[in-house]
């Protein structure tokens, strides 16, 4: 992990359309179909700046503008969820690493995570605990200058393949966050295959048995675990994945402006009879309105704008259900042909549901959007 | 800014992020059940930008920073302290 703190220009969405165009479309069903994202292409995507997005210009990484951030998520998410998704699990260990982490620990994981050399993870999920953070269940014990971890995690996006795990536990009762390297002795990593959507997201499931890390490793306060590194990450996942699935929308309606013009039934393209003109007609304006909620929220955040945080919900929120909303229109639209397996619509409509339950499900957003608003 | 324009801004902030009409300066916004799952976010993001601050990680223990009054000596701590950035 030599990795040197050289900044990587930062990466215009033009590039990373171009990039996404040329290197993840055309690897797009190989990596649904196969479950995975190849290792080398985490490589590429450092060279294009993608892996650093998160991470400051001083440890080696782009730290690009939420504007920037949000095009570049959508070019992504047009591209191939399972990519964007993965980027933004790179943000969701970098940001709260940056913000709560040691300086150790940001010399140390920064550089070589923007450079594509460590892959990140991030642990929150378990078995039986989802939403409700405040209640997960895997203990930190403090002992001897070491923090002992017990317990399991599912459904952990690039489990299969990350080199370090920020992983939430509960120490006497309050929250941590702790970094655990691949490999600790007590951490065992189950492939969790036959993800409906998102397949290339290569999910495990951790089981930690007595797995002990040094006490420095701790992310943050002890009692910061869930307050503040969980919710800090949960929000920037929130910001990417909504701009996500804008393009995922924005693609469904590029496949479905595409299919209605060229397929002709009763004398004429599709696309000339009104019924599928209003199906086209709504993709057109709930993307539009989808995309301006991302920009609204991101002018925001870069403000430091304390409504940021609501206005990710609402953006998260509305775009996730755009994208579904997309993605079953284009399916109606292709007919038969769209539902067959290796055909970009069907994945996407696989995908798209798939980008209403991360980062908070819709029903959470509805909750915390009538919190926030105190209904 | 001064005492009272900082007590203002920090008042506002409470009043509107937690949604409650009237704050007293002493006011304890645990025990009176506001605070919600985003809140801490929402004000490490309010008082560095409002202030120019770099707020350190013992600032953000939630059981020093209950009330207005903490937070604004809080803020006047670091604005004496010159721990402000750029």
């Amino acid at each position: 992990m030599n990795t040197p703190l050289k900044a990587t220009s930062a990466p215009a969405a033009e590039a990373v359309r171009r990039f996404v165009e040329s290197r993840v479309m055309p690897l797009a069903v190989q990596m649904d179909q196969e479950q995975e994202i190849p290792r080398i292409l985490f490589t590429e995507m450092a060279a294009e700046g993608l892996t650093g997005l998160a991470v400051p210009v001083k440890y080696g990484g782009t730290a690009v503008d939420y504007a920037t951030l949000g095009a570049i998520h959508e070019e992504l998410g047009r591209g191939l969820a399972s990519v964007q998704n993965a980027c933004t699990v790179f943000g969701m260990v970098c940001k709260p690493l940056s913000r709560f982490g040691s300086e150790a620990q940001k010399d140390k994981w920064l550089p070589a995570i923007a450079a594509g050399e460590v892959i990140p993870a991030i642990a929150i999920t378990e078995p039986g605990v989802g939403s409700d953070i405040s209640k997960l269940e895997t203990e930190a014990v403090q002992e001897d200058g070491q923090i002992i971890l017990n317990g399991s995690k599912k459904y952990i996006t690039l489990g299969q393949i990350a080199d370090l795990f920020l992983v939430f536990a509960r120490l006497n009762g309050r929250g941590v966050a702790v970094l655990v390297e691949r490999g600790t002795p007590g951490l065992r990593i189950n492939p969790l295959r036959g993800l409906m959507g998102l397949r290339a997201n290569m999910l495990a499931e951790l089981t930690f048995e007595n797995c002990s890390v040094p006490v420095e490793n701790l992310v943050g306060k002890i009692g910061f675990g869930f307050t503040h590194v969980a919710n800090y990450a949960l929000d920037e996942g929130r910001y990417t994945t909504a701009c996500g699935s804008v393009g995922l929308a924005q693609a469904c309606l590029e496949h479905s402006f595409h299919y209605t013009g060229e397929r002709f039934q009763f004398g004429e393209p599709l696309r000339k009879h009104q019924l599928v003109q209003k199906m086209l007609s709504e993709m057109i304006t709930e993307t539009k309105a989808a995309r301006e909620l991302c920009a609204a929220a991101g002018r925001l955040r870069e403000q430091g704008d304390p409504a940021a945080i609501t206005e990710t919900l609402v953006a998260k929120y509305h775009a996730s259900k755009t994208a579904v909303h997309a993605a079953d229109h284009a399916l109606q639209l292709h007919g038969a042909s769209g539902c067959m397996n290796g055909n970009p619509v069907e994945r996407l409509y696989r995908d798209a549901k798939i980008m209403e339950i991360i980062e908070g499900t819709s029903q959470m957003h509805e909750l915390q959007i009538a919190r926030t608003f105190r209904l | 800014m001064n005492h009272e324009e900082i007590k203002q801004q920090v008042t506002e902030f409470l009043t509107r992020s937690l949604r409650t009409k009237e704050l007293k300066d002493d006011d304890n916004i645990l025990e009176l059940g506001l605070v919600h799952s985003l809140f801490m976010i929402q004000l490490i993001m309010f008082i560095e930008k409002t202030f120019h601050l770099e707020l350190e990680e013992e600032d953000l223990d939630m059981d020093n920073i209950k009330t207005v009054n903490d937070l604004v000596v809080l803020i006047e701590r670091h604005q004496q302290t010159g721990a402000a950035f750029q």
